[in-house]
């Protein structure tokens, strides 16, 4: 089974992505004084073995993930992914910590997992107030592994029938600049009424036009 | 869905669950404890009643949130380190709680409600602060030390450099971090294996090996490894230390060039010596040999004025003869074959004075010589010549018609025997005591017809080879008091 956005959906559903993380940067310029900015420039509609291909083409290296899992309407896992050196990075830009410490510490981890929380939690309230599909989530936590098994360990692989909404993240705050992934991982069911309410959304605004 | 209130209360960390309006329904004992306000006295207020200074602040948001979206909120420490005004209180000390936050949607009834989960991470936070100022001190450290220092992973990858580091390698820390370690050495695999060697060791120490700079330029260095020991992660890194021998090893060429000059000039001069010696010699003793062939044929008959006149000849010829030989020995002062030995210093002194029999007679002076003098470790033939040279001045810089008066002394100074020579004469002016010590140095020439300027830059020499000090004191027209100090030790031969 698969999936094809048009290009307008294609546009809305970024769109909708963009308002999301726009929210979350927002959030974060409040919390570290430091500009930050986040941008979605594109979205895929992707199966699961399609994903997990995308992943493992990022070179082997180790990735960290965190995930909360929503339900509602719809249901499923959303994750972002960073390389898990870049992440480290973020948490340190935005803590403006000078002198780092050589090891992860459970605090600078614990600041990680609020910054892919502010992240996900904007995306879904997003999803939920524009495409009137009240979600709500678990609380996030970290994931960490190399890419070829990172989807398996967000997801059960049971569930290779899935469909996954694959989006290219950017994130940049105080000169640093760290690409990422965000992940949203969604039964047959669940994305056949995303795609209805995205549909929905263009007619409205269509019509209000 | 909610916990038996016991439960709850013995948990060791914050609990508080609002309904929808944000009043409180649960408080446990903890919250009681830390923010000094009772469960009754909380429970069915608004909290931003109870904690007015909240006001606008995240946790309200992250409240809201719960409320309306139904989406949870981790409040990490280190963006929001202290969200509630809480306390901890050990008898009379108090101190605020270093929280972390969660605030999550609950099912209450109908409608959301929300829990706020707050964990005390006080001791999480002093150890983190801990480690930081530990970390800080040490990159302090590193990055202050002088001698360059980088260390290296079991790959050879170099992981980490100080500023000396960047400095040696002539290139920025960003283009050293991930580079190959042995790729900056003139010989990688040498350097390659010092890094093998440490991680087999544990340590290595003073491999000399040449770095080569980005700009091409090659520096020396002595390099140190060792071992980290203990890492948490178990990854064995290499600590180097480096030590840039770069100026030592070029002034040690150019002193090995120098003394390579030097040696050869020393090997034309010996050379120089032995033609010189060889070639006026020789003539010289034909002279004094024929001379007595003449005075032994010419037997009984010879007349005594002619047998002095001859006797005067020969005695002339072997003054120069001696002459000579001294000139030899004066440009031999101090050279390796000039045998050290321990010297009576008044039997040099009486030596000398015996060499300078006749000159000392002949100007009629009173020489006042010490009855005990020390003995040293030196070259006899060259004190011989200290004094000789020092006394000859003495009684020869005298105004005409004036008796030269010589006092010798010695005294103890310490580490060192201090030798004096007293004279009547003429005197020095105070801005030549330097200079009559220079080679060829003659104050008035007109006056003093005898000599070269040769004698005081001898006695330099000579005391320069013992270690030893020479100099004046003299008021023109007061006499003049040479002085010269030796080590008791004694010259120490010198390799
Ligand atoms: N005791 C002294 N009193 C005054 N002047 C002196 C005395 N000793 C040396 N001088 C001055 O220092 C000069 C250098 O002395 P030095 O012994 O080196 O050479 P010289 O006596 O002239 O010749 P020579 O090489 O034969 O000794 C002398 O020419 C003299 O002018
Ligand atoms: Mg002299």
């Amino acid at each position: 089974m698969s999936i094809v956005l048009n290009e307008m959906e294609r546009d809305v559903v970024t769109e909708l992505f963009n308002i999301g993380v726009g929210h979350a940067a927002a959030a974060f310029g409040e919390l570290t004084r430091e500009k930050v900015q986040l941008a979605v420039p594109r979205v895929d509609i992707v199966n699961y073995t399609e994903a997990a291909n995308q992943l493992a083409t990022v070179a082997g290296e180790p990735m960290i993930g965190i995930r909360q899992d929503f339900e509602g309407p719809l249901t499923g896992v959303a994750a972002l992914i960073f390389p898990e050196r870049r992440s480290l990075e973020i948490v340190r830009a935005a803590i403006d910590d000078r002198f780092p410490l050589d090891d992860v510490s459970e605090l600078e981890r614990e600041t990680l997992l609020e910054i892919g929380n502010i992240i996900l939690n904007s995306c879904l309230a997003a999803i939920s107030d524009m495409l009137g599909m009240p979600t709500s989530a678990s609380l996030p936590h970290l994931v960490q592994s190399a890419p070829p098994d990172l989807l398996d360990t967000l997801s059960a692989r049971t569930s290779i029938d899935r469909i996954v909404l694959f989006l290219h993240i950017d994130f940049s705050v105080s000169r640093l600049n760290v690409s990422g992934y965000l992940l949203f991982i969604l039964g047959v069911e669940g994305s056949a009424r995303f795609l209805e309410a995205v549909r929905g959304l263009i007619r409205r605004s269509e019509q209000g036009e | 869905m909610i916990l038996p209130a016991n439960i709850i209360d013995g948990l060791d960390s914050g609990v508080v669950v609002l309904d929808a309006n944000r009043r409180v329904e649960v408080w446990n004992d903890w919250m009681a404890v830390h923010s000094s306000i009772a469960a009754s006295a909380a429970r069915g207020r608004d909290l931003l009643d109870i904690f007015p200074e909240l006001g606008r602040s995240h946790l309200l948001q992250a409240v809201e949130r719960a409320l309306n979206h139904r989406l949870p909120t981790v409040m990490s420490h280190n963006l929001h380190p202290r969200v509630l005004p809480l306390f901890n209180r050990y008898g009379a000390s108090v101190e605020p709680v270093e929280q972390s936050v969660v605030v999550r949607p609950v099912a209450d009834g109908d409608s959301t409600g929300c829990l706020i989960q707050v964990a005390d991470i006080t001791a999480a936070v002093k150890r983190d602060r801990h480690l930081r100022d530990v970390t800080v001190y040490n990159r302090t450290l590193f990055e202050m030390a002088v001698d360059p220092m980088a260390t290296v992973d079991r790959a050879g990858i170099l992981r980490d450099v100080n500023p000396a580091f960047e400095g040696l390698a002539g290139t920025q820390r960003a283009g050293l971090l991930g580079s190959r370690f042995d790729a900056w050495f003139t010989k990688p695999v040498e350097a390659g294996r010092l890094i093998a060697r440490t991680l087999a060791d544990g340590r290595a120490n003073d491999v000399l090996l040449s770095l080569r700079q980005a700009d091409g330029q090659q520096r020396h260095v002595s390099l140190s490894a060792a071992t980290v020991p203990g890492r948490a992660d178990g990854a064995t890194m290499v600590f180097l230390v480096a030590r840039d021998l770069t100026e030592r090893i070029e002034a040690e060429r150019e002193l090995a060039r120098k003394t390579r000059i030097i040696e050869q000039s020393n090997a034309e001069l010996a050379q120089f010596a032995y033609v010189v010696s060889h070639d006026l010699r020789q003539p010289l003793r034909t002279v004094s040999s024929f001379l007595t062939l003449i005075e032994r044929r010419l037997g009984e008959a010879i007349e005594d004025d002619l047998k002095e006149f001859i006797a005067f000849a020969v005695d002339g010829a072997r003054r120069m003869d001696r002459l000579i030989v001294d000139l030899l020995n004066y440009s031999r002062v101090g050279r390796q074959d000039a045998p050290l030995d321990e010297v009576d210093l008044g039997a040099s002194l009486a030596e000398a004075m015996a060499n300078l029999g006749t000159v000392v007679a002949e100007s009629h002076a009173e020489v006042a010589v010490p009855e005990h003098l020390p003995r040293i470790m030196g070259s006899r033939s060259e004190l011989v010549r200290l004094f000789q040279n020092l006394l000859a001045n003495a009684v020869k810089y005298v105004e005409t018609g004036k008796r030269p008066r010589v006092v010798v002394e010695c005294r103890d100074g310490g580490s060192d025997w201090v030798l004096s020579v007293r004279d009547n004469g003429v005197g020095i002016p105070g801005d030549c005591l330097d200079r009559v010590f220079g080679l060829f140095q003659r104050l008035n020439p007109a006056e003093h017809t005898e000599g070269t300027g040769i004698g005081l830059a001898v006695c330099r020499k000579i005391v320069d080879h013992h270690h030893g000090r020479i100099w004046v004191e003299s008021h023109l027209g007061e006499g003049a008091t040479f002085f010269v100090s030796l080590p008791k030790e004694g010259a120490t031969p010198e390799g």
